[in-house]
């Protein structure tokens, strides 16, 4: 923790001398004193409350219950993962696609509300952490279901009891790495639609040609999806104390 | 009394070739006592004890058994369920609990006050004292242990020996127990089954008269060297190349 705070204290130490003093007219980056002084005025002008409201509420919420949905459904996703691998790994096929594909057709099938945003971004939680789910099955210690099997429990119960169980660290520690994915979805679908959220914000500011509030906002979003990084990390710390 | 009798296993390895790991296994398991099969790395005994237990299937020959109750394996790897307490650990796979012989069963392997403690990075002593306290609460006909003290130092290992004997002397569990090691299957056994050669075959069995009360420091006893001896000296004849441990 300590050297990535002194790591980002070495680069805004570079960027303020670099910008500020050394090229303070330049196409490259805003002055730190002008991104500095936007931060009092895109709260207002962009409605930053709403926008951090909507598009976080959408992530985290969405992952949330994306979660407790998938970890219902565990025992058929693993049974599925264990018995069908050939079928599970056709369906990697759809990372190819990017998320604009997804994020077009789904603004195409829904009108644009604040409803059909959380739905898209439930959607796309299901998806991340079903796949998830699947990759990391193949991390399950084989005593334990050997243990279980022996003591006569029944083949799903050892799925969802034992293997979920014994992978359920693995899985939410990959919940990091699914957030920023979310964060990035959920931005792209309210960019697509030019709804309320950060990627509606950007819309705008890219209308209005606005390069320092755009940094600004990059900065602001940066910092909500470290903090939300840090309350996964201590979630997963105090929640799944068994990882091996 | 659990009879195996002709027992072989054959498995494809990674380039699809057949391989015979053992064959014709003949051996008993007397009710009440401790039974070893020794044996080198690598000859079958972890794929032996788990058929035995009904987890693997072999490839020819059959088991009988005079009695339907299960027989559990406890490998050589921590089994116990770290996301569960200890009491948890033993009460899983139970339809119907008995608080009191959960107690006893505490008690016996020595965990009394540890109940509410979980699994997790507790020492592999302890951990193999909950899955033995959890094959126990099943009620078996036999426990399957396989190399259970490869893993652990050497103050661990001595109290699992006297645990393990203490279990055996207090419930006249039957227990199974597979080794590299030819002092621990002497100090632990009544009947020691010698395995070796390629395919495994069982080479011999011996019969361990040492008093009961055998100190496990006094392991230099004539009576010990003298089976210590036999084991090797058989050993040898059949395979040269490799090696079973005698040091605890």
């Amino acid at each position: 923790m300590k050297s990535k705070l002194a790591f980002i204290f070495v680069l805004v130490f570079i960027y303020v001398l670099l910008f500020e003093f050394i090229l303070p007219l330049n196409m490259v980056l805003p002055k730190p004193s002008l991104v500095f002084e936007s931060f009092g005025y895109i709260w207002a002008d962009y409605n930053i409350i709403e926008a951090i409201a909507i598009t976080s509420t959408s992530v985290y919420l969405s992952l949330l219950i994306a979660y407790f949905t998938v970890s219902l459904f565990s025992s058929l996703i693993i049974k599925l993962a264990i018995e069908f691998p050939n079928a599970i790994e056709k369906l990697k096929v759809l990372r190819y696609f990017p998320a604009f594909f997804f994020a077009i057709i789904f603004s195409y099938w829904f009108e644009n509300s604040i409803l059909a945003e959380f739905l898209f971004a439930f959607l796309s939680s299901i998806i991340l952490i079903s796949i998830q789910l699947v990759i990391v099955t193949k991390k399950h210690n084989k005593v334990y279901v050997d243990i279980a099997s022996n003591l006569g429990i029944k083949k799903n119960k050892i799925y969802s009891s034992v293997i979920f169980k014994n992978i359920q660290p693995y899985l939410f520690s990959e919940l990091i790495r699914i957030h920023y994915y979310m964060w990035v979805l959920v931005m792209v679908y309210e960019f697509i639609n030019a709804i309320s959220g950060f990627g509606g914000v950007y819309k705008m500011a890219l209308i209005y040609r606005d390069f320092v509030g755009l940094f600004s906002i990059a900065i602001l979003i940066s910092i909500l999806i470290l903090f939300g990084s840090y309350i996964i990390k201590i979630i997963h710390e105090k929640l799944f104390y068994w990882e091996e | 009394m659990i009879e195996i009798n002709n027992l072989s296993k054959i498995y494809s390895d990674q380039f699809g070739n057949k391989v015979k790991l053992f064959e014709d296994i003949s051996f008993q398991i007397e009710d009440e006592k401790i039974t070893t099969v020794i044996a080198p790395v690598g000859s079958g005994k972890s794929s032996l004890l788990k058929i035995i237990s009904g987890l693997e299937k072999q490839s020819s020959g059959d088991i009988k058994k005079d009695s339907d109750s299960k027989i559990i394996y406890i490998p050589s790897d921590p089994s116990s369920f770290p996301w569960l307490s200890v009491r948890e650990n033993i009460l899983y796979g139970l339809d119907k609990v008995n608080k009191e012989s959960i107690n006893t069963l505490v008690n016996l392997v020595e965990l009394e006050g540890y109940e509410d403690h979980y699994a997790d990075n507790k020492s592999i002593g302890f951990r193999f004292r909950i899955s033995l306290a959890r094959s126990l609460a099943q009620n078996p006909h036999c426990i399957c242990i396989d190399e259970p003290f490869c893993r652990m130092d050497q103050l661990t290992k001595i109290e699992i020996y006297q645990l393990i004997r203490k279990v055996n002397k207090e419930t006249n569990q039957t227990i199974l127990l597979a080794t590299t090691n030819i002092t621990e299957a002497i100090y632990l056994s009544k009947k020691i089954y010698l395995m070796g050669g390629e395919p495994a075959k069982i080479i011999t069995g011996f019969k361990i008269d040492l008093p009961s009360a055998q100190d496990i420091f006094n392991i230099s006893s004539n009576e010990f060297n003298y089976y210590i001896n036999e084991v090797e000296n058989n050993f040898k004849k059949v395979d040269s190349k490799k090696v079973l441990f005698k040091s605890i």
